[in-house]
Parts: C-alpha cells; structure tokens; sequence
C-alpha cells in the first residue's frame, strides 16, 4: 500500500480505562454504553493484526471492525 | 468450530469476516467450520465461533493468507448454531 | 508447589510495599555474577545452538492453586487421544492448569514441558528445545535414536520422519505439553507440527495451549476423535471455585454468596481479574463495598483492576513494577539496571512471595517473570505516565543483555524500542556468531525493518543485509549488497576489523557459490588471517567457520596439501565448540579429498564417517553432506561396486539440490558418466560431460573444472567411434594453461587411442607428475596404467612392465579394479603379455582377467592394436565350435601345425590363453 492509510472503526465490548488508551496510539477513543468505538488510521494489514492480537492479549472482547476507504487521515 | 461435547456456558455468536478478493472453495479447509461466499471483488467467512480465542484464530489465518481485512461483524444475539448464508 | 495457607505470605498491597521496602535497605548491591550460573544455565543442543533452560520447565505459580477436578478430568481425558486443545485468552490460568496437573500424577507417562517464545519461529531452535524437553521428561530411553538426533538449521528433509519413527520406538506414553502455542507463526515450524500430527506415533500425547486457535487441521482430528479441546468457558472459574481462591488469600471468607456471584460475573470467571480482585480485597475494610463498586463499573476489568493495585502501592514500588516491565525475563540486577535502583533481587523474591502477578522461572528463582497481561498493563501505564523513559529503558535493557553476551536478547530489545541504529550497532558487535551459526530469523527481522535509506548509507548495514542475502540462498542480492558494502574507511575504526572479517567470509561463500575458486581461496585466507590475527573474531564459531570454507575452496582449487591441514584442524574446532554442521561438512570434504588422492581406504573411512554423522542428526539431505557422499561413490566405483556406487551419488545429488555449487555439480556429473561408462552407456556419459560442460543455466564451471570436462567428453567421444568431435573439442583446450594432472591424463588417453602414443608419452611426460596425488578425481592407478599402456605402444617394454608393476600394487592396495576394467581389452592384453614378468602379482593379475572377463562390454570396442589377419579371422569363425584343430585344418585344406599357429596369433592379439576367452573377447570386440 502506498503512504495513504485507510481509517477503521473498531468497536469492543465494555469501557477502557486510562492506561489501556495507550494501547491504542494514534486511534480516538469513544465509549458509546456498553461498548468503546475506536477510530483512526491504520497504515498496513500488519498494523492491523498487531493491533487486533494486542486486543486479544488484554482480553478485549472484538465486537465490530470496519474499514472506512476514502476518508483519508 | 464445532465443540466436541455439549456444553451449557456459551452459544456460540455469529460472525461474519470479510475480506478483499474472491476466494476459492480451496481456501474453505482454512477456514475449518466456517463457509465462504464470494462475490462483488470480496469474500464473506461466515459462521459460528464459540470464543474470542477461536475468533483470533481465524483473524490470524487471514493475516498469514496475506488477505485485506474488511469488516469483523459480530450479531449481538447469539445465533443458532447452523451457519446462515452470507 | 503446594503451599498451605498458613505458611503463605499473603500481604496486602501497602504491606507488600512495606515489607519490600524494609528488604531493601537492607540489600546489598552484590556484584553481578557470571551469566551463565544466573540465567538459568544455557547447555548446548546438537545443533550448536544454545538452550533456554528456563523455557523447559513450567513457570512456578506464586500461589497456591485451586483445585479444579473437573478440569483434571478433563484432562485425564484428553491424555487418552493424540492432542489436547487448551485455547483460551491470557490469564485464564491455562499455564497453572497444565503445571498442576504434570506435577499431580495423573498424567499417563512423563510430562514434557516447552514454553514457547518468538525465537522459536526457527525450525531448528524449536526442534532442538522440543528433543531437549522430550529428554528432560526422562521418556527417552538410553538406546533410543532420538538422544542422537538433532535438526540443522537450513532445509532438512529427514529430521521429521527421523523424529516420529523415533517417537514411535518410545517404549512408553509420554506426554509433550507446548505452552504459548500462539507464538509460533513460521510456516515451517508449523507444517512440522502438522507432520507430527498426521504421522501420530502411537504414544505420543500432546497438549497445546494458546491464546487463539492455531492453523493446525483441528477439524480433522476432531472427526476422529482425536481432539480434546478446553476452552475459556471451561476454564472459567465457578462461584464456588472463585470461593475457594479467595478462601486461599485469607483465613476467614468475608464475602457473601451474593457479593461471589456478583464477583464471579462481573470477571466471568477470569482467572488473572479474580487474582487481581483477591490482592486488591486483602486491603479493603470493606470488602462488600469493592465488589458492588467493581460491579458497577464497566471499564475493562484488568485495566481497573491493575490500577486499584498499582495505586495502593508505595511509588518506588510501583516504579519498579513499571520501569521493569519492559524486559520478559527478568533478574535482579537488570531490573537494577533499569531502574537505577539497588535491591532488584529482593524486591523480586518478595513479590514473588506475596503472590503479587511475579512467577520464578525454572526452579532456581534467579530469572522471574511478570504474569503476561500484568507486564502489558504495566507498559501501557509506563507509556501513559513516562513515554519518553521508554526508549531508553529498552537501550538500558539491550545493554545489560549485550554485556552479559546475550545478542539475541539485546538485538530484541532494541528491536522493539524501535532503535534501528542501535540494534545494527548491536548485531555488528555481537552477532558475527549469530550469523555464523545460521540464525537467520532474527538476522531477517532486522533487515526487513531497516528503512532502505538507513541501510544504503551505512556499509555496516549493507554487509548485514548481504549476509542476510547468503542465508536466504538469495545469491544476487547477496552480491549486489556485498559490492555496496565494500567501504571499511567508513566503519567506525573499533569495528574494522569485525566488519573485514564478515565481508571476507560473505566474499568466500559467494565465491564457492559461484564456483570462482581462485576468488573463494583468497577471500578465504583473507578471513582466516584477520579471524586469527586481531581477535575480531575470536570466537571458535569464526574459527571453525573460516578453516572449513578456505579447506574446502582449497581442495576443489586444486591445493589439497593446504585443503587438508584446514579441513583437519577445521574439524577439530567445529567438534569442540559442539558445531555439527561445520564438523560434518569438513569431514565429507576430507573424504572428497582423499577420494582425488586415490587413498580409497581413508577415503571410505571418512565418507561412512561423514554419511554416519549426517544420519544421526537428520542432515542427510543437506549439503555439508554432499562430499561424503560423492566420495564414497567414488571408492564404489572404483570397487566395482556399482549399484552400491549410484546410490552414494543419487544420496550426493539429493544433498546437493536446492544450491548449486560449481565444482560440486561438476564433480556428481564426471562420477556419473564414469557409472554410465562402466555400464556401457557411452551415449548416456558423453550426454552428462556435455551437458556438466555447458553448466547449470547456461553458466560455465570454473575454469580448471571445465577444461577437465571437455577432456573426459573427447575421450569418451573417442572412445565411442568420433574422433572428429574428439579433435575439435581438444582444439582451444590444449594450449593456454598448463595441464593439472587430471587433464594431462584425459588428454594422453584420447591420443593414445588414436594411436598417437608418442603425443600421449610426450603429454604424460611435460607433466611429470601426472601420477603423483593431487588430481581432480584421477586415481593415480589409472595414471600409472597409462603410462604403461603407452609405453608399451612405443616398445619400451621394460618402463611398461614398471608402471603395470606400480598400478597393481596400488590398485592391489586400494582394491581398486575399476581402472584396469575401463582399459578394457588393451589392458588385459597388457596383463597377459606382461603377466610372466612380475610372479608376486600373480594372484592380482588372475583376478583382474577373471573379472574383466565378467564384466560388462563396451559397445564401441577399442580397435585392436594389431589386427587379425585374414587367415586369422578366418580359424577365429571355428573357434566357437567343438572342431578339434586336427578337423578345422582338414576343412581348410591346410597343416594342424598352421591352424595352431594362426590360433596362437589369435591369442596373442586377442589377448586371450584360452579358446573359450578367445572366443568372448572375439564377440566383445565384434569379430565374431
């Protein structure tokens, strides 16, 4: 993929406390009830799954992920 | 994946991944108790997963396939446990 | 790892920080002890790699476990089938599941355990520790194949099969726990795990536990009932479990059934959120109140969690708990290290006492590690609360690592602060042994994340890069790379030496590749002479690695003297310092060697000794192992062994394959068309040389090799009835360079067979030598023949009658016939005329003719050296009959005296004593 990254939206079940935002550098952050929204860009397949497997590390349930194309960040 | 014996904790929920490119029925032994549809330039991994475990396996077979991620869905309500069509 | 409670040291957090810091003062800093007694001892598996200890045995768990009988049966259950599936998220307690039930007794033989980790995402270093953990367990019995076997980094064909039938030979169950399956990802790693799946060996039990399913034909197994499988949801702990562990951190319960329950669904049974909530409930007043307060809240239950914990601790505490975080395997003084602090040790024997998320690895309690989601909370709250620590808490580590001689360790670190430069600088100190013993995953690793500027304008991290390329067998790259690279004046002046000594080996390696022998020879000596002249490599690893590649250039360039005292002490280096491979490929070159020397017995010796070596460890298929092969082939060959000679070299081709080495290749095809000859197959030799001659993809063998090519392709050609392609090869070849001994001969015996034999005198003769040892796969029993042969074509009968003496004690020696049978009939004339002359020989002499008799005849027979004459011919066509002389005289109207002439004539020319010979060698050479 040349430099232009496509945003994802990353949806996980419950709320996420302070420390575990950094966990999520250069995504935003938002709690909808019951669950936490994470949105931004995500250079490469490979970002992606590292950040998918950290999820899977903490115990973050995956709930929704969707790539956003055409809303370059 | 099917369990081997009957367990009353958890039903298993429905997900559908979807990834970029249209996959052949080849790739179905991948993706073991899952059923692919492809169509319109992308592939749709559908069926019964039993837990977040079960669930990053398969995020981890499409990563090492090289495949494009699209979209993880998950139906809020527990689903039967026979696959649907996609 | 039972603990009664009472014993327990169960502390609230600020108690635990209480107790820690009292420790402290006390702590003396200690100087820090050698790294091998600390770091849980690193032994040395067959591959010359070394082991983790610590990965070998489960984690002690600082707590004392729940009993959880329902999940024992579980297990006990799946101990009855091929594999156990336990895949559940971290800190669901599959780790001290597993633990507890190897240590209980139930299990149906001895338990090994390996804790995987990335490193292991190199076919060899898993392999090595499996076989490691397969011994620890004790299951492996003292006669079994597997003590011996070891996997050789590189593509290696046999190790697998080699591991099963040894696994199936296993007298009894055992059964192979692999813990962290999740990090494997090498497609190589996990095929073999595939293999050992589909070839199950009766006894073997295995149980993985992962974080998420792995790509392994789970469905399949479970069809056949093969599979157990233990998920989250069975390892979820229940309301009366959750009791029981929090009964275990207290002497009195203080919760209510309802707060259990409510605990209980809140974590959903979550082992480590349940540990969490346990530590943090010792210092509540009210415990009632935590739950329903935790109840209530829905963040993410370890981030809450982690932090109720980190916040009731004392802020050094708390600090060292998050500064450390940053390493997996920690030690007292690195966490000093990081910390900036004294007391490392203590304050982790403390945690780990207090039950507070810290495990000691292996049993000596010098390396500890924090529970896995624990240490990731850790870092996250060190991101949020000091980033720009971060960095330089990793250099720190990386250094600590580096000065304790742990390169991988210290490249990782950097790695994963991110610090490119800094990692390169590490990898060119330390890691010239890591890419001599073939580590090439993490050599990889780096390469593949260094931003192509970076590495361009760096010559350090172009010879890396280079390296990187042998590895991979990516020659061209590996070139380009390397020519890039040449430009030491820009290598900081501590590292030329270093960085001289790794672009010589590259050069060597690519060189021998590329089968430019001159180049590899000088590179090679280049190498050996900075290795042992500055110490930039003082290692045994450079050692034995410089001595072998120069012995082996030396040997196929043509200096077998200097060859044999490398690959001697090459050898001896590679075997002390436990490097097979390199121990292996110098034995199979010393054989090579003594094959071209014609010292078949030595030769035999070592090429059995090398193919032994091979077979043992599962390299047989690799190409250390190709000499060996080629050699004993060779010895074959020359024993009339044939079809014991074809399978050596289609065993030498196999070792071969996949990298194409110049005068290896060359060396399989004259063995070949040799094999071929001797079955007559003159169409078929002539079609090898021809085709060796042109080279793989239209590239020509080196110069010396190729010469000698077109020379045994115009023999052959000759011999086969061409004599005008014979003539137009020689042209071009003969002039120019002077001949080495293979070539003068080559070259003598296509003149002699188009009866030019003072041509052929005058060749043997300006190579004086053409019989002493040294020649490119010439026995000197051939060379001493030739001579004969030839000078027994010029009348001098009594130089022939030498030379002939001369090859028959070394072919008497050796047990070398093949020579004399591929001389064919002038030979055993030679034998016959010149029998009377040397009666010690007799015996030889007799057994020669007798098997030249049996063996095969070439279709195009030699013409003879002197032809029949019409008469002649004309008796020869009665011999086959049972006509007395006295009778065939009669039909021809002539004396019986004149018949037993003509037949003495026959004889003498056929090279026969014997009617019935002479009528075999008469169909031979097609008179009849």
């Amino acid at each position: 993929m040349a430099g232009v990254a496509d945003n994802y939206e990353i949806r996980i079940r419950g709320r996420v406390g302070d420390s575990l935002l950094q966990a999520f550098e250069g995504l935003t952050v938002t709690t909808e009830p019951v669950e936490t929204v994470l949105y931004g860009p995500i250079h490469d397949q490979e970002t992606l799954h590292e950040l998918l497997a950290e999820l899977q590390s903490l115990g973050l349930e995956l709930l929704e992920l969707r790539r956003l194309p055409g809303e370059a960040g | 994946m099917v369990r081997n014996r009957p367990r009353g904790a958890t039903r298993p929920i429905h997900y559908e991944i979807v990834v970029r490119g249209e996959l052949s029925q080849r790739f179905s032994t991948a993706f073991e108790g899952m059923t692919l549809t492809a169509g319109h330039g992308r592939t749709v991994i559908a069926g019964p997963v039993v837990d977040q475990a079960q669930l990053h396996g398969l995020l981890t077979r499409v990563s090492d396939l090289g495949l494009e991620l699209v979209s993880v869905n998950a139906a809020r309500e527990p689903a039967p446990p026979r696959p649907d069509e996609a | 790892m039972g603990r009664s409670p009472s014993t327990a040291a169960v502390v609230a957090p600020q108690r635990i920080g209480a107790t820690v810091a009292a420790g402290g003062r006390n702590g003396r800093g200690g100087r820090p002890r050698p790294p091998e007694r600390r770091l849980g001892a690193r032994s040395t598996a067959g591959a010359g790699m070394p082991l983790l200890e610590t990965k070998l045995s489960p984690p002690c768990a600082g707590f004392r476990l729940v009993s959880r009988p329902r999940l024992s049966a579980l297990l006990d259950a799946g101990a009855q089938q091929l594999l156990t599936l336990v895949s559940a998220p971290a800190g669901t307690g599959k780790t001290t599941l597993l633990a507890s039930w190897r240590s209980s007794g139930r299990p149906p033989g001895p338990v090994a355990w390996l804790s995987l980790d990335p490193g292991d995402n190199q076919a060899a270093r898993f392999w090595a520790h499996t076989l490691a953990a397969l011994h620890r367990s004790g299951a492996v019995p003292a006669g079994s194949p597997l003590r011996s076997l070891a996997p050789r980094p590189g593509a290696d064909d046999t190790f697998l099969p080699l591991l099963v039938s040894g696994l199936t030979e296993l007298p009894a169950p055992v059964v192979l726990i692999l813990d962290d399956v999740q990090e494997l990802t090498d497609a190589t790693v996990l095929e073999g795990l595939e293999f050992l799946l589909r070839h199950a060996p009766p006894l073997l039990r295995l149980v993985l536990a992962t974080r998420a399913d792995p790509p392994l034909p789970l469905q399949r197994l479970l069809v056949g009932g093969q599979l157990t499988q233990v998920r989250s949801a069975d390892l979820a702990f229940t309301v009366a479990e959750v009791a029981d562990l929090l009964a275990d951190h207290e002497d009195r319960p203080r919760l209510s059934e309802d707060d259990l329950a409510l605990l209980q669904a809140r974590t959903e049974g979550w082992a480590a959120g349940l540990r969490l909530a346990a530590l943090s409930l010792r210092s509540q007043p009210d415990p009632h109140r935590f739950v329903t307060e935790l109840a209530g809240d829905d963040r993410n239950i370890a981030d809450y969690l982690v932090r109720e914990v980190l916040d009731s601790c004392p802020q050094e505490l708390r600090s060292f708990l998050v500064r450390t975080s940053v390493v997996e395997e920690l030690h007292g003084d690195l966490a000093d290290a990081l910390t900036g602090g004294h007391g490392g040790a203590q304050t982790l024997a403390r945690l780990e006492r207090a039950n507070a998320f810290v495990v000691a690895l292996g049993s000596r309690r010098s390396a500890y590690r924090y529970h896995a989601l624990f240490a990731g909370l850790l870092r996250y709250t060190l991101r949020r609360e000091a980033p720009d620590e971060v960095a330089e808490l990793h250099r720190r580590a990386a250094r600590w690592y580096a000065e304790h001689g742990l390169a991988t360790d210290a490249v990782q670190q950097a790695l994963t602060a991110r610090e490119w430069r800094y990692a390169a600088d590490l990898m060119a100190e330390h890691g010239l042994s890591l890419i001599l013993r073939d580590e090439g995953a993490l050599l990889r690793r780096l390469v593949g994340r260094l931003p192509a500027g970076l590495v361009q304008a760096d010559p350090e991290l172009t010879l890396l890069a280079a390296a990187d390329g042998i590895l991979r067998d990516d020659a061209d790259t590996a070139t380009v790379r390397l020519r890039l690279a040449e430009r030491r004046e820009e290598v900081h002046q501590d590292r030329q030496d270093r960085f001289a000594l790794l672009l010589a080996i590259c050069r060597s390696t690519l060189a021998w590749r590329a089968g430019d022998l001159d180049e590899a020879v000088a590179a090679g000596q280049e190498a050996l002479a900075l290795q042992a002249g500055t110490g930039a490599g003082a290692t045994d690893d450079a050692r034995a690695r410089t001595l072998s590649d120069l012995g082996r250039a030396e040997l196929w360039a043509g200096d077998p003297e200097a060859a044999e005292a490398h690959l001697l002490e090459g050898r001896a280096v590679a075997l002390e310092a436990g490097l097979g491979s390199l121990q292996l490929s110098c034995t199979s070159q010393l054989a090579a060697l003594h094959a071209m020397r014609g010292t078949l017995g030595t030769a035999f010796q070592l090429g059995t000794d090398a193919a032994e070596l091979a077979a043992q460890r599962g390299w047989s298929s690799s190409p250390p192992a190709t000499g060996g092969y080629l050699a004993l082939a060779w010895v074959h060959y020359h024993r009339d062994e044939l079809v014991e000679a074809d399978r050596q070299l289609e065993r030498a081709v196999a070792a071969s394959r996949g990298r194409a080495e110049g005068p290896v290749t060359a060396a399989v095809a004259m063995v070949r068309a040799r094999l071929q000859r001797a079955r007559g197959d003159l169409t078929g030799a002539i079609a090898t040389v021809a085709a060796a001659r042109q080279g793989p993809a239209g590239r020509r063998p080196p110069a010396r090799l190729w010469r000698w090519l077109v020379l045994t392709e115009a023999e052959l050609r000759s011999a086969a009835g061409q004599p005008q392609s014979a003539g137009s090869l020689l042209e071009g070849v003969v002039d120019g360079e002077p001949l080495g001994a293979g070539e003068a001969v080559a070259l003598a015996r296509v003149q002699l067979r188009e009866a030019d034999a003072a041509a052929a005198a005058a060749t043997l003769a300006s190579f004086p030598d053409a019989t002493a040892p040294g020649g490119l796969l010439v026995a000197p029993v051939e060379a001493w023949l030739l001579d004969a042969l030839v000078s027994d074509a010029l009348a001098d009968r009594d130089r022939a009658a030498a030379s002939l003496e001369r090859a028959l004690g070394l072919a008497e020696r050796e047990g070398s016939r093949r020579s004399f049978l591929d001389a064919g009939a002038p030979a055993r004339s030679l034998l016959v005329r010149y029998r009377q002359r040397m009666p010690s020989s007799w015996p030889y002499v007799d057994e020669l003719l007798r098997s030249s008799a049996e063996s095969a005849p070439a279709p195009a027979p030699p013409p003879l050296v002197e032809p029949l004459t019409e008469r002649e011919r004309t008796v020869l066509r009665y011999l086959p009959s049972m006509m007395t002389y006295e009778e065939i005289a009669s039909d021809l109207y002539v004396s019986p005296n004149t018949v037993k002439s003509h037949v003495h004539g026959i004889f003498r020319k056929l090279g026969v004593n014997g009617r019935r010979q002479a009528v075999r060698s008469a169909r031979e050479l097609q008179l009849l």
